[in-house]
């Protein structure tokens, strides 16, 4: 009734601004247009249309009588009627005729309770998630100090949160059977932190391996998913967090294989979750362009067409269509956080490369020099200046040439010996011949490198030189039976160095 | 055209190069630059023909190595098989290998020396 609205916009003019409606449909279109700046309705029960209980039921289904007080201002006496209003949610039922100032007082009240209450939500919520971001900065940090230990810079996480959470949306939006909402994928970017949390059980002696493991080293490499899940199942703040299904799903299986070649659990195509084989090509894109201690990084393009070939393991070929049509979006999240090798030993270690050809010495110290210091020499004789120097600093392992002018690399080596010196001595030649390899390992050597050299080798051997102990035995007088120098230069067998290393395993280590 | 696609054309391996040289584009050209000087250092015929068959192979031996770490594949084989011949005694075979090889060698300085100037 326009009366009764009337007197009641008197009543509040002076504080409020006043919004009428004639009937409960136009009140309700109201609502929807105005939710955030209704302090409170006042509702009458008798009207056209849609009377004030469809009003309380509709506000019920909007949820918007949670924070929007609303009184009956009616004549009505029936109690039944009342009472179904207060199980409507009506915070008061304010019957007629009333006193102007009571209504006053007990509707500004409540508007000044309700105030606080939102309020108190809005602060609680934004604690909440505050509490949340910390948590998930705690999870991240550790998840940042497992991948240090492989001498990542820590961008990993973020780029793989990047790209998990670029791969999942267009999975989802591209794909009806892998939809899936927004929070859920939050939740699995989320998630996708803690997915090589395992590692850290994992000894650096494989973990940091500069090489191809072992299939002995593959299968402890491997266990880090088992041990992803062990670490998570014993965190107690992860059993009750909402992403912690996400977490131990990806970490479970973001190796396995769509062929159901991976592992821990041989897994095949769509037994494998979506977000794991999400993960899984994000990790794998950013192994590739990332540097390692085996390797550098390979680029945008490369790591593309290595994935889209099949290089680097079997994918589900709709996360690979996705995987393509994302490929700006990949590159730029990357480029925000850029890979970074942490150097281990740059500080540590100085190697001599003793070497004629500046060719060949070049190439070394490009392999070489991101991960050592590097020293120079053209011919042995400033080679063996350089390491007796007391005024040089402290040359950690020499990479010595053996067919070098006025003096070559067996005499360097064996006055080096003779005088002392227990320098780890890799040698070098592009004849890696089986007594070329036996003289040298009579001298002790810390290894052979054959030329032309393979960058991934070189790395290889220099690091594994470093794990040999100390003191190595001067080694015996040649006996009477050693081939002399022309017979050795007449009857070469060409021979892999590595491969005559390991029929000889053991030989050498008797002798320190 | 630029020098490695011009090598390329003239057999050598540029894309083992370039990966020897850890995708470091710059420091492979600039290696490539030296070997006219190299081989200009490490004659073999004129020893060859002196009969000092201990330097001879002692420069093959060091130009294998040079032509294998900047991926000369042509070069690499011809030198191989060269310090093999010196070292199974067979001097007269290794220095016809050479005077095969030296033309296609000669190109391959040309191409090099063309784009240094």
């Amino acid at each position: 009734m326009e009366i009764n609205r009337e007197l009641l916009a008197e009543a509040f003019r002076e504080k409020y601004n006043i919004i009428e409606a004639e009937n409960g449909r136009e009140a309700l279109e109201i609502l929807e247009n105005n939710e955030q700046d209704i302090a409170a309705v006042l509702l009458d029960l008798v009207m056209p249309e849609l009377d004030g209980f469809g009003v309380l039921e509709k506000m019920n289904e909007m949820g918007t009588i949670v924070h929007i007080p609303v009184f009956i201002i009616t004549a009505e006496e029936d109690e039944s009627l009342l009472v179904e209003a207060y199980r409507l949610g009506a915070v008061d039922v304010i019957t007629k005729p009333f006193m102007m100032t009571f209504l006053k007082c007990r509707i500004e009240n409540i508007i000044e309770l309700y105030d606080h209450r939102n309020d108190l939500e809005d602060l609680v919520n934004d604690q909440v998630k505050k509490m949340s971001q910390f948590n998930q900065s705690m999870v991240e940090a550790l998840a940042t100090l497992v991948e240090f230990r492989d001498c990542e810079s820590g961008g990993h996480i973020k780029r793989i949160c990047g790209l998990t959470d670029i791969l999942m949306n267009k999975v989802s939006s591209m794909y009806a059977e892998y939809r899936l909402p927004k929070t859920e994928i939050d939740k699995i970017v989320s998630a996708s932190v803690l997915h090589d949390v395992g590692k850290i059980a994992i000894p650096d002696s494989i973990l940091n391996k500069p090489g191809r493991l072992t299939p002995e080293e593959f299968e402890v490499m491997k266990e880090h998913t088992v041990r992803d899940c062990d670490i998570l199942r014993k965190i107690p703040y992860m059993l009750n967090d909402n992403v912690y299904n996400y977490s131990y799903d990806i970490a479970r299986h973001h190796h396995e294989r769509w062929d159901g070649m991976g592992y821990p659990d041989n897994l095949e195509g769509d037994k494998i979750t979506i977000w794991a084989q999400v993960v899984s090509v994000a990790d794998v894109y950013d192994a590739l362009v990332s540097p390692r201690v085996y390797k550098k990084a390979f680029d945008h393009d490369t790591a593309v067409k290595m994935i889209m070939n099949g290089e680097c393991g079997a994918f589900n070929p709709k996360v690979l269509k996705a995987f393509e049509l994302s490929l700006n979006e990949i590159k730029k999240k990357h480029d925000e956080f850029p890979s970074e090798m942490i150097s281990m030993t740059k500080t540590n270690f100085r190697l001599l490369i003793v070497d004629d050809s500046d060719i060949d010495r070049a190439l070394l110290k490009n392999i070489l020099e991101a991960n050592f210091f590097i020293n120079e020499a053209a011919n042995g004789y400033d080679a063996i200046a350089m390491l007796e120097d007391k005024n040089q600093p402290k040359i950690d392992c020499v990479l010595l040439d053996i067919s070098m002018p006025f003096i070559d690399g067996f005499s360097v080596l064996k006055m080096l010996r003779e005088h002392g010196s227990n320098v780890p001595v890799i040698l070098m030649s592009s004849e890696a011949t089986k007594e070329n390899v036996e003289r040298g390992i009579r001298y002790n050597i810390a290894g052979f490198l054959g030329k032309p050299f393979n960058p991934s080798t070189v790395v290889r051997k220099v690091h594994t030189v470093f794990s040999l102990p100390e003191k190595p035995e001067v080694p015996p007088e040649p006996s009477e039976n050693d081939l002399s120098e022309e017979d050795i230069n007449k009857t070469m067998i060409y021979i892999p160095a590595d491969e005559y290393l390991r029929r000889l395993s053991g030989k050498h280590r008797q002798k320190r | 055209m630029d020098i490695l696609e011009e090598l390329k054309e003239l057999g050598v391996d540029i894309e083992d190069g370039l990966n020897r040289f850890m995708k470091n584009e710059g420091l492979y050209k600039r290696m490539l630059a030296k070997l006219p000087s190299n081989i200009e250092k490490l004659e073999i015929l004129p020893f060859i023909e002196a009969g000092d068959n201990q330097t001879a192979l002692s420069n093959a031996h060091t130009l294998k190595g040079v032509t294998g770490n900047l991926s000369l594949t042509p070069l690499f084989k011809a030198y191989t098989d060269i310090v093999a011949l010196f070292r199974a005694d067979k001097p007269e075979e290794a220095k016809a290998l050479l005077l095969e090889t030296i033309p296609v060698q000669d190109k391959i300085v040309a191409c090099i020396n063309a784009n240094n100037s």
